[in-house]
């Protein structure tokens, strides 16, 4: 309330100059700013912010947006309270691993609208963290992923958004896995999940290399928000464990 | 009238009708929730339940109230959806008797389904939030997909039948329903169905990526006639699916409303089923389906329709 108070303070020393101050504050909500749009046109700039909570977004992660209509012009990305998170002792860290990719494919099939593979992602999630439920994730995770790559519609619905090609991932550093669009991202985190699931116990899953947090920015910069909410899901990142996974340059 | 087989009823059994409309609101939220709890790995006792939690939370709900929100214009978009729904069912024939016996029913269908447009846009700018407007925008762009198909499917029926008025196009099916030779106009009726209660894949207005877009900002009783509308329409949709494409209230041993029921409750089950097992469509790629695939598929079916009704006449 106290800042609201000093706003009002600041538009009514405006009002004195000639402006009104109902005109350019209404309900103390300063008007948008224009500028020219990716079409040449004059559209309203809004400045919004993603993060650092959200649904099915990797907790932590702010993105400050600057949109027209629904679409992100510019974007900057920084991280909140990164720090590793404690080890948990009673969960290896192969079942963490594996845990973490579902956790990110369930969040990135609910942001495509497909509720009944979000859920089975989920209960996969559930049953890799559960003690002696390998065997069982195994099988669920093997139908989740022949649900997902049979989808047309789910094809049809997130091919061609974010594509990124070997040369995007040598400009940004980014990781061999993350090369496709959206749907190939998807589906290499399954992959990626099975694989891990399959690995005996103590073997090396993951030696992530890091995504540089300035590439998210540059990612969803021309996207419309719900294509920007899918890439940012699909890059697969670590929530929480921000320094080891996402590394600021 | 046009059709003796339909008699209107006294206008106080207007009541008994919202009540009916109300146990499909109810029946098909205990099914999504039965669906959605089985899904997830929980009892589906306790999604059974969930709906009638749902609404007792909701009625004990404070309003939520935003800076600088258009008040008058966002409720009437929240309850906007459920008055559609209803005026829907008012020409909707349960077996012999109808509301509403209008010589234009099918228009008047039509102009209700427009009128969700208003509605859900409004609910979505009502609340001075961008998200909110975001999802009301994405409405609108599945809006300029589905609502011209919508239109001409509902055409093909009353071509066939040489009449708008619902109780004659029932009439008109008797020995063929008119979803055997005309699929692609049903197909086509039931996404506008699922469109305009902003269900299944044209959800993105209300998609969890804009934290549940137009009614992000909707709390209290304004969420539960938001989410009952929307419920209300998929109800109110597969009711009218009946007569215009099911044959209303043909059907063996059973009296002809029950069996308008029985037809009714099986489509709205098929609606309330779908939602979970189809991702969303996001509105600018629909927008080419809509004009690319399902204009012309509907124009050809519409074509058919008419030369076949010319061929009998």
């Amino acid at each position: 309330m106290a800042h609201d108070a000093v706003g009002g303070g600041e538009h009514t020393g405006h009002a004195g100059m000639g402006h009104g101050a109902m005109d350019m504050a209404p309900a103390g909500i300063p008007l948008a700013s224009g500028a020219e749009d990716r079409d040449g046109l004059e559209l309203d700039v809004l400045h919004a912010r993603l993060g650092p909570v959200l649904a099915h977004w990797p907790s932590g992660l702010v993105l400050r947006c600057t949109l027209q209509g629904d679409v992100i012009v510019d974007a900057e990305a920084r991280l909140i309270d990164a720090g590793p998170s404690a080890p948990n002792p009673r969960i290896s860290s192969r079942h963490l691993f594996v845990a973490r990719r579902c956790d990110n494919a369930a969040g990135l099939l609910a942001l495509a609208g497909f509720d009944d593979a979000a859920s089975h992602a989920r209960r996969v999630r559930d049953a890799v963290l559960k003690a002696g439920g390998t065997a069982h994730a195994s099988r669920q995770l093997y139908r989740l992923r022949r649900m997902v790559r049979r989808s047309w519609l789910l094809r049809w619905s997130l091919r061609r958004v974010g594509p990124l090609t070997e040369r995007d991932l040598a400009r940004w550093h980014l990781p061999e896995h993350l090369r496709g669009d959206v749907r190939d991202r998807l589906l290499s985190m399954l992959d990626r999940a099975a694989q891990g699931l399959a690995q005996a116990d103590g073997q090396s899953t993951h030696d992530q290399p890091a995504v540089l947090i300035e590439a998210v920015a540059d990612l969803v910069r021309g996207w419309d928000l719900a294509a920007a909410r899918l890439i940012v899901a699909s890059l697969d990142l670590e929530a929480l464990t921000a320094d080891r996974e996402v590394s600021r340059v | 009238m046009s059709d003796p087989s339909v008699r209107v009823v006294a206008p106080l059994w207007v009541l008994a009708a919202a009540g009916l409309l109300g146990l499909l609101v109810l029946a098909a939220a205990v099914l999504d929730g039965a669906l959605s709890a089985r899904a997830a790995g929980a009892d589906v006792r306790t999604g059974l339940t969930r709906p009638i939690g749902e609404v007792a939370r909701l009625m004990r709900q404070r309003r939520r109230v935003t800076v600088a929100a258009d008040t008058l214009l966002w409720r009437v978009g929240g309850a906007g959806l459920l008055v559609m729904a209803m005026m829907i069912v008012t020409v909707v024939p349960l077996g012999d008797w109808t509301l509403f016996d209008l010589d234009v029913g099918v228009v008047w269908f039509n102009a209700m389904d427009v009128l969700a447009w208003a509605f859900v846009w409004l609910t979505g700018w009502g609340a001075n939030s961008a998200y909110s407007l975001v999802g009301g925008y994405r409405f609108l762009a599945h809006g300029l997909g589905y609502e011209l198909p919508l239109m001409f499917a509902l055409v093909a029926p009353a071509v066939a039948a040489s009449s708008l008025n619902v109780g004659t196009i029932a009439a008109a099916q008797q020995g063929l329903w008119f979803v055997v030779w005309m699929p692609v106009a049903f197909l086509v009726f039931c996404m506008g169905v699922l469109a305009i209660a902003v269900w299944g894949p044209f959800s993105p207005a209300l998609g969890p990526d804009v934290a549940g877009g137009v009614s992000v900002e909707l709390s209290g009783v304004d969420r539960l006639l938001f989410l009952s509308g929307r419920y209300a329409l998929l109800a109110a949709g597969a009711a009218f699916a009946v007569p215009m494409f099911l044959g209303g209230g043909a059907g063996p041993l059973l009296p002809a409303w029950v069996w308008v029921l029985v037809k009714t409750l099986a489509l709205l089950a098929v609606f309330v089923w779908l939602r979970r097992h189809l991702p969303a469509a996001r509105p600018d790629l629909f927008m080419e389906v809509g004009w690319v695939v399902l204009l012309p598929a509907v124009l050809l079916q519409d074509l058919l329709v008419a030369g076949i009704a010319l061929g009998r006449s």
